[in-house]
């Protein structure tokens, strides 16, 4: 009797794929189909931290999840969606869409009653990846409420703390002897 | 019909009919969604009276009621009808696109939103479908059929939203067969769009305070005298050498200009900190000047009209101070105006002698029309002619790398001469990516009066491909400082580096180069001019102090 394990490692390519493609179907069609085209990770940063990040995670999935290994590609992938147009739900969403991608890869094979608990089990990790998803979007939210804070502070600490420094606080001044 | 819980349910055919994608649309009929973190601030009204520009008014983007001029869609049309006339480029650009697609995703903002509309074709195409409809004689009888669309206030608000959110840098006209300029559309709809009173306040507050004071920042002459003090004690602080301050000299040789960000915000002041130092080592007779306070000119952001305005204070002023040519500083969109624009909207400056450097007797011919040249093209002749004594090692605790600013790079062509500098005063220099720097570079995002705070997730986007560039070189080589020779840079990449690239810090060229000048009368130089320790000088250790020729 073959393991989910084993059907998810044979059907793979096929899984990660389809999931890769749920990932970019949050953008509009035209730029979906550039992500997927383009595959210099420079021209497209969107398509290949995608790309990189659902096949990484995915295998780590199988093999026993190496937590940091997943909270590094989920950083690339929500750091990039967290400053783009989409409401909080839709840029966690594309986690969620592993277990679709994974039932509709395996079809028949997902309905065998042998299997219902262990794609339980497995939704239970992709629940887990969805919850540090959520973490990682709220810390790239509230850094980038941070960045603008302490690009204004960059403008005129400078030259605030030297026009303190010669104007001296007159309450701390010696008196004046006249 | 089987339940979510029921393995049924997911019948792989079924699962194959469920889409996540958003409805196909033409992207005519995708309403413009304005959120917050995306746009910037309108021009205020004070400052639109300042500059005698029309229906001045308190207005929100945000707001229902833009309060445009009644006569709003005639004023647009007749603007767009005199500039197709005026300017040949634009009317080419209306006319010529193939849509072939070749720019379609080589634009920073396309490549950091996703958003179809930052395309650079569909940029055009959003000034380019009313051209179609109004002024072709297709689109006047098949209208949408031929590409044409109705002019509506929805039109305008699409506009003010998508040109504020083109930094008109310029890297898409690089890849079009036909060398159209996305940006000049850009600059094209920002105009129209000034004529119904429709400006953002990070542009035009900046251009009355030029037209007012000098510059940007509406710095009066004592200001920015007490904030050339204020930099002098501090360069005294690590180098114990004091610096002169010439300022309104008459008669000096020349004309010193460079862009306000220097005066006030880190990391630019180190860099204006270092010019100051370089000039006082060099003995140069040169002068500042508190009118022609600001190399930078948010005009250019605005109509070719404000641009002229502000330009023309650089040459008034090297006239009245009797200079003989007049050197810049370390900044981008001043030299896309001093190269594209100045000569033939305020020059030639024939009462100015072509630039020669006082130090090494080099004549800089290129620069015969303009009489105006790049602080790194002065630094690299010092260079290459060995007059600067310099000890690179003191840089080597900084592996640096360099990102072309968009305007030197692509409006001016000054590739070689920053890396020379670089290269001579760090002895750790790491190139990005070759798609991304030189004329493929990546703008910071925040160019083109973008620079500001409210629309910091839109700077974001589009300084993402530079961020990842830099986070490659950071990850691969150990990267740990960037210089960039734009004030806009300073200030807006050191933004992008913390959240793309972590532990990446932002430096001007000259910065760089004041480290690792050995300067006649110094003291033991223990820290840099940050006033922070520099690694591997302790306070107390004996360091040789370096011998004079
Ligand atoms: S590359 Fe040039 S011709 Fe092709 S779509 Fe873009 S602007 Fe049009
Ligand atoms: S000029 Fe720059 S910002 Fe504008 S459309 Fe072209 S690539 Fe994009």
């Amino acid at each position: 009797m073959t393991t989910l394990g084993e059907l998810l490692r044979d059907n793979r390519d096929m899984i990660v794929q389809r999931w890769f493609y749920d990932g970019l179907a949050t953008y509009p069609e035209d730029s979906a189909s550039a992500f997927k085209r383009q595959k210099d990770p420079f021209a497209n940063p969107i398509g290949h931290s995608l790309r990189l990040g659902t096949k990484a995670i995915f295998d780590a999935l199988l093999d026993g999840a190496d937590s940091d290994t997943i909270q590094h590609h989920l950083n690339e992938i929500v750091k990039i969606r967290a400053v783009q147009q989409m409401t909080a739900s839709e840029a966690i969403r594309f986690v969620f869409s592993l277990k679709q991608a994974v039932r509709a890869e395996l079809g028949h094979a997902a309905r065998d009653p042998q299997m219902v608990d262990e794609l339980e089990a497995f939704d239970g990790k992709v629940d887990r990846v969805a919850l540090a998803a959520f973490d990682t979007y709220v810390q790239c939210r509230e850094q980038v409420s941070e960045l603008r804070v302490s690009e204004v502070k960059r403008q005129v600490s400078w030259i605030i703390d030297r026009v303190n420094r010669r104007d001296a606080n007159p309450e701390m001044a010696p008196a004046d002897p006249a | 019909m089987a339940k979510p819980d029921e393995p049924e349910f997911y019948e792989k055919e079924d699962l194959l009919k469920v889409d996540w994608k958003p409805p196909t649309k033409g992207w005519m009929d995708v309403p413009v969604d304005i959120r917050p973190g995306t746009y910037i601030y309108p021009g205020k009204a004070k400052n639109l009276k300042i500059l005698d520009l029309p229906n001045a008014r308190d207005w929100a983007v945000t707001d229902q009621d833009w309060k445009l001029p009644a006569d709003w869609k005639t004023t647009i049309l007749d603007g767009m009808a005199d500039r197709l006339s005026k300017y040949r480029s634009f009317k080419l650009f209306m006319d010529v696109c193939v849509r072939c697609g070749a720019c379609a995703d080589k634009c920073h903002f396309f490549i950091g939103s996703g958003d179809p509309k930052n395309m650079p074709v569909l940029r055009a195409e959003l000034l380019r479908s009313i051209y179609r409809k109004d002024f072709t004689a297709l689109g006047k009888v098949f209208g949408k059929l031929a590409g044409g669309r109705e002019l509506t206030e929805d039109v305008i608000k699409e506009w003010f939203y998508y040109f504020y959110q083109c930094t008109e840098c310029r890297r898409c006209s690089v890849f079009c067969p036909y060398g159209i300029d996305t940006a000049e559309i850009t600059m094209m709809g920002r105009e129209l769009l000034g004529l119904l009173g429709l400006y953002v306040n990070w542009v035009i507050e900046p251009v009355a305070n030029c037209f007012m004071v000098g510059n940007h920042l509406g710095i009066q002459p004592h200001g920015l005298k007490d904030t050339l003090e204020f930099m002098a004690d501090d360069i005294e602080e690590a180098t114990g050498i004091r610096v002169d301050i010439p300022i309104n000299k008459k008669g000096a040789e020349i004309l010193f200009v460079t862009p306000s960000g220097d005066f006030v915000a880190e990391p630019g002041i180190f860099t204006c900190m270092s010019y100051m130092l370089l000039f006082h080592e060099l003995g140069l007779d040169y002068t500042w000047s508190t009118y022609a306070s600001d190399g930078g000119n948010f005009g250019l952001f605005t109509s070719h009209e404000t641009l002229k305005r502000l330009n023309a204070k650089i040459y008034t002023e090297a006239k009245r101070l009797g200079v003989k040519w007049i050197l810049g500083g370390e900044c981008g969109h001043m030299w896309r105006v001093i190269h594209q624009y100045m000569d033939t909207m305020t020059g030639p400056a024939d009462f100015l002698e072509v630039p020669k450097s006082p130090m090494t007797g080099t004549v800089f011919e290129h620069a015969r029309s303009t009489k105006m040249i790049h602080l790194m093209e002065f630094t690299a002749d010092l260079i290459r002619n060995n007059k600067l004594k310099l000890d690179p090692s003191r840089n080597d605790h900084i592996t640096v790398t360099f990102h072309d600013s968009c305007n030197p790079a692509r409006a001016m062509g000054i590739f070689e001469e920053p890396r020379y500098v670089i290269r001579s005063v760090c002895n750790n220099f790491v190139e990005m990516p070759e798609n991304t720097i030189r004329e493929q570079t990546f703008c910071c995002g925040g160019g083109a009066g973008l620079g500001t705070d409210e629309n910091m997730e839109m700077r974001l986007r589009g300084g993402m491909p530079r961020g990842n560039a830099v986070r490659y070189v950071q990850e691969q080589h150990g990267v740990n400082q960037m210089a960039a020779m734009c004030a806009i840079d300073r200030a807006t990449l050191t933004t992008v580096a913390d959240y793309w690239a972590p532990g990446v810090k932002v430096t001007g060229i000259s910065e760089l180069v004041a480290n690792a000048m050995i300067f006649t009368g110094e003291k033991k130089r223990t820290e840099n001019l940050r006033l922070e320790p520099i690694p591997g000088v302790a306070e107390d250790d004996e360091v040789e102090a370096p011998s004079d020729e």
